[in-house]
């Protein structure tokens, strides 16, 4: 698969505050790629670098095969959709007049407004004007205005923030069937690490303006260390026998955490248990979670 | 070009921006019907020049608002829906801004077309001496629209700049009442001043004599270079001001 967007070196200074820094990215073709940070990372930014509302302090950024610069910006972006942190729009106008005129500018034919808005939902909502659309709506519109002219990459800034629970898996189904529905590629940013699990498959995490991990959303799981939680009726005894035996383990929450161990060694531990009446009433496996990890990388605490 | 202005006039649907020109011109035929039911037949027979007279003070504090008006109902709208940044993804900003000023410009054209309308209107129907002196209508009809496309052009720009409105709406407001009241003052400072330019470009004077309280107009030349001084000033507002808009970052 080739890369739809690759940046090297991208760097943006705002004063004396470098908020992107050497950024890295290869987005491929076809996938979801879930950009996530915490707030104020860099994610905006960069990607209204990628579209050329934010200018580059430094490096390149290419689309589609080709170096974006000022003149081929906008011939780039026919085939670009985007969606920005709020949904663009008149409130005065209707959820139809709203999409003529970017469809308009897009030179796409009048008969894609109609695709677009079934797509998200809204042909019933047309004629009613966008000043009254709930917020969910004005992001569906928002993301209809993106799909005008069927282009082959989405960027969307946070596009399920503002929306309830319902209207956050209406979007996020949504975005997970663009690319086998619409062979589209998506580019999509969160400080959601559920979100991006849900949605996403292959992940950028960016923290204080840095890429920290890029790969595959399975990479990014597999990063996660398994280890076995026991719990006993007597977990200081517990302790002191592992410890006789060279394991080291900690305490939390009344378990007791172990690295992960072969079938057999954690047998004969609990057998040793039971030869001193320590009465094991629980034996779990347990996975290092996906915040742990984005925790570790990011050093930030996540949102959920 | 055609597809953005259309697009322009297209996005200020149920925006009543035709009120504010229509309101102005209602105020001025009102206006017109005060002042002229009052002249006697030595009134009548300069009753043109009068009128040449009068709608500059009138427009020098009128137009500049209008113009303040008009071009923040333009572009307010950009700010209020956020819709810049998407936009400017899928149009050259410097279009935008060029389709934005000609909508703009349209109607303060139609402004100062449909104040003609009524000068002639009234002229005719009260009955003033001869007919309706056609060249110094033109003249006016230029020297006003040069002056408002270009105080227009401020607007604009302040009014895309700024995301509060009361800014561009305040030097609209103080242009308008410092370009009146700078008429007082010698015509060089009248120079400094874009609002003052009503009164730079007006070619008509007046005597009043005081013993007789008669009052007599009579036509004064064309300040050109005033006009060129002008025609400067919207090519540097227009150079900075786009320049400004499409330099800055969503």
């Amino acid at each position: 698969m080739s890369d739809i967007i690759t940046t090297t070196g991208l760097c943006k200074r705002y004063g004396k505050v470098l908020r992107v820094k050497d950024l890295d990215l290869k987005v491929q073709e076809g996938v979801v790629y879930g950009f996530l940070g915490p707030n104020g990372a860099g994610k905006s930014t960069t990607m209204k670098m990628i579209l050329g509302l934010a200018r580059p302090t430094a490096g390149t950024i290419t689309v589609l095969g080709k170096e974006v610069n000022s003149r081929n910006r906008l011939s780039i972006l026919k085939d670009v959709g985007s969606l920005i942190e709020s949904p663009s729009y008149y409130g005065h106008l209707t959820g139809g007049e709203n999409l003529r005129i970017i469809s308009t500018l897009k030179g796409v034919p009048d008969k894609d407004i109609d695709r677009v808005l079934q797509i998200v939902r809204l042909e019933n909502q047309k004629e009613k004007k966008v000043g009254q659309y709930s917020m969910g709506m004005k992001q569906r519109l928002g993301l209809a205005c993106a799909l005008l002219g069927n282009p082959k990459l989405l960027i969307l800034d946070e596009p399920t923030n503002g929306l309830d629970p319902a209207g956050i898996q209406e979007m996020r189904e949504l975005i997970c069937s663009l690319p086998q529905q619409y062979g589209m590629t998506v580019m999509v940013s969160s400080h959601l690490l559920s979100e991006i699990d849900q949605m996403a498959t292959n992940v950028g995490i960016i923290s204080h303006g840095e890429l920290v991990f890029q790969d595959s959303l399975s990479t990014l799981h597999e990063k996660s260390r398994p280890g076995i939680a026991v719990r006993t009726l007597n977990n200081e005894a517990a302790v002191k026998i592992l410890e006789e035996q060279g394991v080291f383990c900690r305490t939390q929450d009344g378990y007791l955490l172990l690295s992960k161990l072969a079938d057999k060694e954690l047998a004969g531990y609990i057998s040793l248990f039971f030869d001193r009446h320590i009465g094991v009433v629980r034996i779990e496996e347990r996975r290092e979670s996906l915040e742990d990890i984005f925790l570790e990388l990011t050093g930030t605490a996540v949102s959920l | 070009m055609r597809k953005a202005l259309a697009l322009e006039f297209h996005k200020i649907r149920r925006r009543r921006v035709w009120m504010i020109v229509t309101a102005m011109i209602l105020v001025q035929i009102l206006w017109s019907i005060w002042g002229v039911g009052r002249m006697d037949a030595h009134d009548l027979s300069q009753g043109w020049m009068f009128f040449l007279y009068q709608l500059p003070l009138l427009n020098s504090i009128m137009m500049p608002v209008i113009a303040a008006v008009v071009a923040s109902r333009l572009c307010d709208i950009e700010h209020k829906g956020q819709t810049l940044k998407l936009l400017n993804t899928v149009m050259p900003a410097g279009r935008l801004f060029a389709a934005k000023f000609l909508c703009g410009a349209l109607y303060m054209l139609s402004a100062v077309l449909l104040q003609l309308i009524v000068i002639v209107a009234v002229g005719y129907a009260v009955g003033f001496e001869g007919n309706p002196p056609f060249d110094k209508l033109f003249y006016y009809l230029l020297f006003t629209t040069a002056v408002n496309l270009t105080i227009l052009l401020l607007q604009q720009v302040l009014s895309l700049l700024f995301v509060n409105q009361m800014i561009p709406l305040t030097v609209g407001l103080i242009g308008g009442f410092a370009g009146l009241f700078i008429m007082f003052f010698p015509q060089n400072l009248e120079r400094l001043l874009l609002w003052g330019y009503y009164g730079v470009l007006m070619f008509v004077g007046m005597n009043w004599d005081r013993s007789t309280h008669i009052t007599d107009f009579y036509y004064a030349p064309v300040d050109w270079a005033g006009f060129i001084t002008l025609a400067v000033m919207f090519c540097a507002i227009y150079i900075i001001g786009r320049a400004l808009f499409v330099r800055k970052e969503m």
